[in-house]
């Protein structure tokens, strides 16, 4: 339908560039929604999995971050305090993602289709990636190379047991700009834009998963053993 | 010859639906004000919408993704988020505007206050949107807005000189009795008024809808390359009328029988009759896709159903946007606020929003993985980062020029 591939077969995919904030199509092309967030589990070994698309104001409002974002979230909350489940997002399994590309498309109708996201499976813990872009990453010998840009994902698995599992982070200045793609994508230009987007992303890196030692989700920081790699595009 | 005809079709509905409310109001108060001293301004106004909708439709043909699907994904839900609160704003603004606009119309014709007929024009807006054949009534009322043509045979029948227009126009200068906010503010206003939003959002989000492709790109761009710079052709015939009859009067234009007027000069009863055809068609018209535009902006970020062939009830939300929009705008219309004002405003505002769509259009035709060989060429980056800059000047000017000059009313 478009040029740009199914990225489920691709090597790799960005969580944030290629997924976040995609329109959801269903099988028929009607449209469901948009990625609002993804659910992130994290088995014993702390190995790091996208499991599921989160959908709704529950996964939304949290992304937006800081004042507003809490604003968004607390109102949401409060204009229904009846409902047990309010801040429980929305949810589509990945093994009913037929293809990631321009949008996600689904192999199902959308009527009925978005249940409540399910408790983790037992040994599991349930993050998001929105926890994981922007949190703060703390190098070795007190170097602070900035903070997670995006999340690298390799896909694995069959369908019905597909795993979208963190092999790196993308890390860098927290500066306007990295959504646009110029630092990782193929671009045309024009030249003003992409030198400045360049130089704003001129000391973001790839951190591998395998480089970091702790994960604390609610300082919202987590710890490296090494030096960020060069960032790779496409 | 069948192909032909589509797009003699497009290029016709183009041209008569390139020209709205705002077009109107402001050309004509320019020209009388100014005469064609800001005609380079629309002329610049023009290329630059060209050059937006072109990108924006190419885009929706080799992504599939339409203009505000595009801004959430390449800004991020949050800078999104404001971007939508803001085009959403200016949306409903020139949507108010718009229904204003038809009811002063038919006004014009049934001599009845337009707040009576204010409601009636918005529910006959949201019967359209709700049930029609949406292609035919854009061809209709396309094909019926270029009886505004008359602008252009009346500028012809005045019979101008010619050599004053064009000098006027080819001169950075302004009459001795304005001065230079003034010009600045109205420059902001033309270039708002060429360059709305809705424009864009309405043109590519039809291209997703009917499913363009690289075959589809050759007839978008007669559409836009010749449709919307003669559609700026009968907005710089506007600008001149108002300068050659209106001008020499010293009339100050409030009223949009003023618009008409140097029509009914030149061609008396008949000219009016085939004017106010032309306004109604144009600013009903207009009103569609603005109400359409709002909609498809909200739905767009939140991944709502949208479409203007998709039936209501498959598209819940959306249409829900549609009426609450509707009644907005009847509402602050009952009010009495006076129509004219609110298009004046609308299009400065529109000026002031331009660059938040702009920009993500401009970064995604360069995103080869989307565009592949369509992605801009150098020359079109050329164009683009000029206008990347004017738009963002023409943006951050427009509130302080509104305040200095009170609306234009001179400092």
């Amino acid at each position: 339908m478009t040029r740009v591939g199914n990225r489920l077969e691709a090597r790799w995919l960005d969580a944030a560039l290629h997924l976040l904030d995609r329109q959801v199509l269903d099988r028929e092309g009607l449209m469901i929604c948009n990625v609002d967030d993804l659910e992130l589990a994290e088995d014993t070994d702390h190995h790091l999995a996208v499991t599921g698309i989160l959908v709704g104001p529950a996964a939304l409002w949290p992304r937006l971050s800081g004042t507003l974002g809490d604003a968004l979230r607390r109102t949401w909350l409060r204009l229904g305090v009846q409902y047990a489940d309010r801040d429980v997002p929305a949810y589509i399994g990945l093994d009913l993602v037929d293809e990631i590309g321009a949008a996600v498309t689904l192999t199902v109708d959308r009527e009925g289709l978005l249940d409540k996201q399910p408790d983790a499976e037992t040994g599991e813990e349930h993050h998001r990636v929105g926890q994981l872009v922007g949190m703060d990453v703390r190098g070795p010998d007190g170097d602070r190379p900035g903070r997670v840009l995006d999340v690298r994902l390799a896909p694995k698995g069959s369908r019905t047991a597909r795993r979208l599992e963190v092999t790196h982070l993308v890390v860098g200045r927290s500066r306007p700009g990295t959504l646009l793609g110029y630092d990782r994508g193929d671009f045309n230009g024009p030249w003003l834009v992409h030198r400045i987007v360049k130089r704003l992303h001129r000391h973001t890196g790839l951190l591998p998963i395998t480089g970091v030692t702790t994960i604390d989700w609610e300082d919202q920081h987590l710890d490296a053993d090494r030096a960020l790699e060069p960032l790779t595009g496409v | 010859m069948k192909k032909v005809f589509g797009i003699a079709l497009g290029i016709l509905t183009a041209i008569g639906g390139f020209v709205d409310i705002g077009d109107l109001v402001v050309n004509a108060q320019v020209g009388a004000r100014f005469g064609m001293s800001l005609g380079l301004v629309v002329i610049v106004g023009i290329i630059g919408i060209c050059l937006f909708a072109e990108m924006s439709g190419r885009v929706a043909a080799c992504s599939g993704r339409a203009t505000f699907d595009l801004v959430r994904e390449r800004l991020g839900p949050r800078v999104g988020l404001m971007n939508l609160i803001a085009s959403f704003a200016v949306n409903l603004l020139t949507f108010i505007a718009e229904i204003g606009g038809v009811a002063l119309a038919v006004m014009l014709v049934t001599s009845v206050s337009e707040v009576l007929i204010v409601p009636f024009v918005g529910l006959l807006v949201w019967a359209v949107l709700w049930r029609a054949r949406f292609t035919v009534m854009e061809n209709v009322l396309g094909l019926l807005g270029l009886c505004l043509v008359i602008f252009t045979v009346a500028l012809w029948k005045l019979g101008p000189s010619w050599s004053d227009l064009t000098s006027q126009m080819a001169t950075v200068d302004k009459p001795a009795s304005e001065d230079w906010w003034t010009y600045a503010y109205f420059a902001v206003a033309l270039f708002g008024a060429a360059m709305t939003p809705y424009e864009v959002f309405f043109f590519s989000s039809g291209g997703v809808e009917e499913k363009w492709t690289d075959k589809d790109l050759g007839t978008m761009r007669s559409n836009v390359f010749i449709g919307f710079p003669l559609g700026g052709v009968l907005s710089l015939s506007i600008a001149a009328c108002a300068a050659v009859v209106l001008g020499p009067l010293k009339v100050d234009v409030a009223a949009l029988s003023q618009v008409g007027l140097p029509v009914a000069v030149a061609f008396g009863k008949i000219g009016i009759a085939v004017v106010i055809v032309g306004f109604v068609a144009a600013t009903f018209g207009a009103a569609c896709e603005t109400g359409l535009s709002a909609g498809y902006s909200l739905a767009q970020y939140f991944g709502w159903q949208w479409g203007k062939f998709v039936r209501p009830r498959k598209a819940a939300k959306f249409h829900a946007v549609l009426i609450l929009a509707t009644l907005v705008a009847v509402a602050v219309l009952m009010t009495g606020v006076d129509p004219i004002m609110v298009t004046e405003l609308s299009v400065v505002f529109s000026a002031v929003a331009l660059p938040l769509t702009y920009f993500p259009i401009l970064v995604v035709a360069n995103d080869r993985e989307y565009m592949g060989q369509h992605a801009n060429s150098s020359v079109t980056n050329f164009f683009g980062t000029i206008y990347l800059v004017l738009i963002v000047i023409a943006a951050v000017a427009a509130i302080p020029l509104l305040i200095i000059t009170h609306m234009g009313a001179g400092s």
